[in-house]
């Protein structure tokens, strides 16, 4: 069995926790979040035959001190880059915090996932703005983990990535 | 181009071939020699081989620095053992036996202690004193009865031994203690090094200042870190300071053995199955209070093996007590048996029985069963077995007690004395008795015939004797007389109270001297005497059939009682002797 580490990124309240708890069968008590700033969850998947474990780890939203651990990341095989897709400054916050951890994340393949897709009226991001992330290079993925759209989707494009050579 | 033109160049070409050839030769000088020798033997492969199996032993030893070689041949190695597997498994399991014997029986040796601790403290807890407080303490605190033994008796045990990939937090192995209930190793991991990253962002700590510990209640968390992979102990109860030493071995063992595969680790635990025995050599277990080396188990089994013992000996005892009993009842005329299960629930018996068999119950006794609680049915038949034959025509018969019964072949005999009358009807009961053709009652008389006898012989017995050669008694045989006369009168009576005819001969006798003329008057006239005698002393008969006849005769010398040498011989030849007939030849003589 093939184990993975990937690691949940994003501004405060986006829905990382959300997404997590959509896709996984919770183990630990979301208490872990709060007191030292990450909760460990897992899934198996299988890719066509292919057994994969994603071990998750699910880091607290920026705290006020602006300080997401790098060293939770160290490690990680693949992230996934979270933002509210309702919230612009929010998609700005996580690239922002993409580009910070640059040392840590380089050459880490990751999804930037656009969550609460089920709020379609205070939708704020126009698909040129996704478009332009695209050409950068991002996968971008609509997701919600409210209604669960999008988000088996996304972490399995994810692990498709990382068993790919 | 013409042809001079090609034949000029050609030439041209073979003396600047030449000239180098010489400055060749005069640059080289004798190192030529030994080109052109090291490029034949790059070209013979014959050569070649020899030179590369001259320095091969050497190479290898330098390329053992690094693991490349080992890796490089491993597959060959594989496939070459393989092979010699495949063709003859034999001399590999030959190189390998030396291992083998030792690694089973340390295998064995571990499994029987492992099984033996277990069970004795499954004895302690189910028999002691101890155990029913825990029971009540278990009871009364609403905790699961293992729980409340495991505090009371536990020092410590590790639980669980986690190998974390430092770099990933990621499981490389997981190894639980027996009994203990599995955690996601994966989560796990995964909390412990998030734990640990927490603590150093949190205060700031060198990348080497390690958690070592933590504590949970009663569970406590080791910690030893190596380089890439972290050990994590899960310990309920208070471990010893070995315990650090033993995780630090394994750690380092670890790192040693799976060096390369840790730097390349991708997630795969498969790479990392070999390490599970090192692993759980962490796996220890201290109890407060030792296992004894299990004395209360070894005396518990010993008391079963000695339980098992002797219900083996009762088992064969009484399955030899049941073979006698079938050989009692087989060798008991009348009894036939058809099953004997002595296992069944509950143990039976079945057969035919005459009912003047022996009782089987008194058998199965003999036999040293108990027939309490043995169901018997024997189903009733006559038995054509002699002796059956006999006991039935005792009980049919019911001979006098001076009778006795004999059976020889179909026929029965009666011997001994019974009275007329139960002769008459045993001869009439003996035609219906099964078994029995014919009664003989030759050998069989009557109190009156006894009688008979006796006075017969009592008569015969007696001589009478002369004075000198006379006719007259000698002096005192009055008494002879008188005892005869009565033999002879209760002859007479016996005789027509049987039935019977009876003659007696009185025969006069003489010695041999005077002529045979004069012999045969004289033993005649003794004989007349004797009767004439017999009669004044009272004797009356009655001279009838059945009843007593005299006759009387003379022999003279003719039947001497003895032969004569002596005037002694002579005397006892001058007598008279009495012969009782009877004239039923049914009396035998
Ligand atoms: N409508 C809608 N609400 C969502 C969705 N995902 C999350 N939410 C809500 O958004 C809020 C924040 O979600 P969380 O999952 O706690 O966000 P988070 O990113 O884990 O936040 P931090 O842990 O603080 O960084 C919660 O009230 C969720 O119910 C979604 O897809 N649609
Ligand atoms: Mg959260």
């Amino acid at each position: 069995m093939i184990k993975k580490k990937i690691c949940m990124l994003g501004t405060s309240a986006v829905g990382k926790t959300s997404l997590v708890r959509r896709y996984v069968q919770g183990f630990f008590s979301e208490q872990y979040l709060t007191t030292i700033g990450v909760k460990i969850d897992k899934k198996t998947v299988d890719l066509d035959g292919q057994a994969l474990t994603l071990v998750l780890w699910d880091l607290n939203g920026e705290d006020p001190f602006q300080r997401v651990a790098a060293s939770y990341l160290r490690g990680a095989a693949g992230f996934l880059l979270v933002a509210d897709g309702t919230r612009r400054l929010t998609l700005e916050g996580a690239l922002r915090l993409h580009e910070r951890l640059h040392d840590a994340l380089e050459g880490v393949p990751g999804v930037l996932v656009l969550n609460k897709a089920d709020l379609t009226a205070s939708w704020a991001i126009e698909p040129a703005r996704i478009e332009a992330l695209q050409r950068e290079g991002w996968t971008v993925r609509r997701t919600s983990a409210k209604t669960g759209m999008g988000v088996e989707e996304a972490f399995e494009h994810l692990a498709r990535r990382l068993l790919a050579p | 181009m013409d042809a001079d033109d090609r034949t000029r160049e050609a030439e041209d070409r073979a003396a600047r071939e030449a000239a180098m050839a010489e400055l060749r030769s005069l640059l080289l000088g004798p190192e030529q020699q030994t080109l052109d020798d090291l490029r034949r033997r790059l070209d013979d492969p014959a050569l070649r081989a020899e030179d590369v199996g001259a320095v091969l032993a050497e190479a290898f030893a330098i390329a053992q620095r690094d693991v490349h070689l080992a890796e490089a041949l491993a597959p060959t190695v594989e496939q070459a053992l393989h092979r010699s597997v495949q063709r003859d498994p034999e001399p590999v399991a030959d190189a390998l036996f030396p291992v083998m014997g030792p690694a089973i029986r340390r295998a064995i040796t571990h499994a029987l202690k492992g099984v033996m601790q277990s069970f004795n403290q499954a004895l302690e807890h189910s028999l002691s004193w101890r155990s029913l407080r825990w029971r009540l303490e278990a009871w009364r605190t609403g905790r699961p009865f293992a729980e409340v033994v495991l505090q009371h008796t536990l020092a410590y045990r590790v639980e669980q031994v986690f190998l974390i990939h430092r770099e990933t937090g990621l499981p490389l192995q997981h190894v639980v203690a027996a009994e203990v209930p599995t955690q996601d190793a994966d989560l796990v991991s995964g909390m412990l090094s998030a734990i640990q990253r927490f603590l150093q962002d949190s205060f700031r700590m060198e990348e080497d200042d390690r958690l070592e510990s933590l504590e949970m209640g009663d569970l406590t968390v080791w910690i030893e870190p190596g380089p890439q992979a972290v050990l994590a102990c899960v310990i309920r109860g208070l471990p010893p300071s070995e315990l650090r030493e033993t995780m630090q071995e394994i750690v380092e063992a670890v790192h040693r053995q799976y060096g390369r595969v840790l730097a390349g680790f991708d997630g795969d635990e498969e790479t990392m199955a070999g390490s599970r025995p090192l692993l759980e050599r962490a796996l220890l277990v201290q109890y407060t209070e030792a296992p004894r080396s299990g004395r209360w188990a070894w005396g518990v089994l010993l008391l079963l093996l000695l339980a098992g013992a002797v219900w083996i000996t009762q088992a064969v005892r009484q399955h030899q007590r049941w073979d006698a009993f079938r050989a009692a009842v087989a060798a008991e005329p009348g009894l036939v048996l058809l099953r004997a299960e002595p296992s069944g629930r509950p143990p039976h018996v079945e057969g035919l029985r005459d009912p003047l068999a022996r009782d089987p119950a008194q058998l199965l006794q003999a036999a040293g069963v108990s027939p309490d609680g043995v169901v018997m049915r024997w189903v009733p038949f006559q038995s054509a077995d002699s002796a059956l034959v006999l006991r039935r025509a005792v009980q049919v018969l019911q001979p006098p007690p001076d009778v006795t019964l004999r059976l020889r072949g179909t026929t029965l005999y009666a011997e001994g004395e019974a009275p007329p009358g139960w002769m008459a009807s045993a001869r009439m009961l003996a035609r219906v008795l099964p078994g029995v053709s014919t009664l003989d009652t030759t050998g069989l008389t009557t109190p009156a015939e006894r009688r008979l006898r006796e006075l017969q012989a009592r008569i015969e017995a007696v001589q009478v004797r002369f004075s000198g050669r006379t006719t007259r008694l000698a002096p005192g045989q009055d008494a002879v007389l008188r005892d005869l006369a009565e033999a002879l009168t209760a002859l007479d009576a016996t005789a027509r109270e049987a039935g019977r005819g009876v003659v007696v001969t009185v025969t006069g006798h003489t010695d041999a001297t005077a002529s045979a003329e004069v012999n045969r008057q004289v033993s005649r006239q003794r004989a007349e005497r004797v009767v004439a005698a017999l009669r004044r002393a009272g004797l009356r008969v009655s001279n009838t059939t059945p009843g007593l006849r005299i006759e009387v005769q003379g022999v003279g010398a003719d039947h001497p009682a003895r032969p004569e040498r002596t005037p002694d011989d002579q005397a006892a030849n001058r007598r008279v002797s009495f012969d009782v007939r009877f004239s039923d030849t049914s009396i035998p003589h």
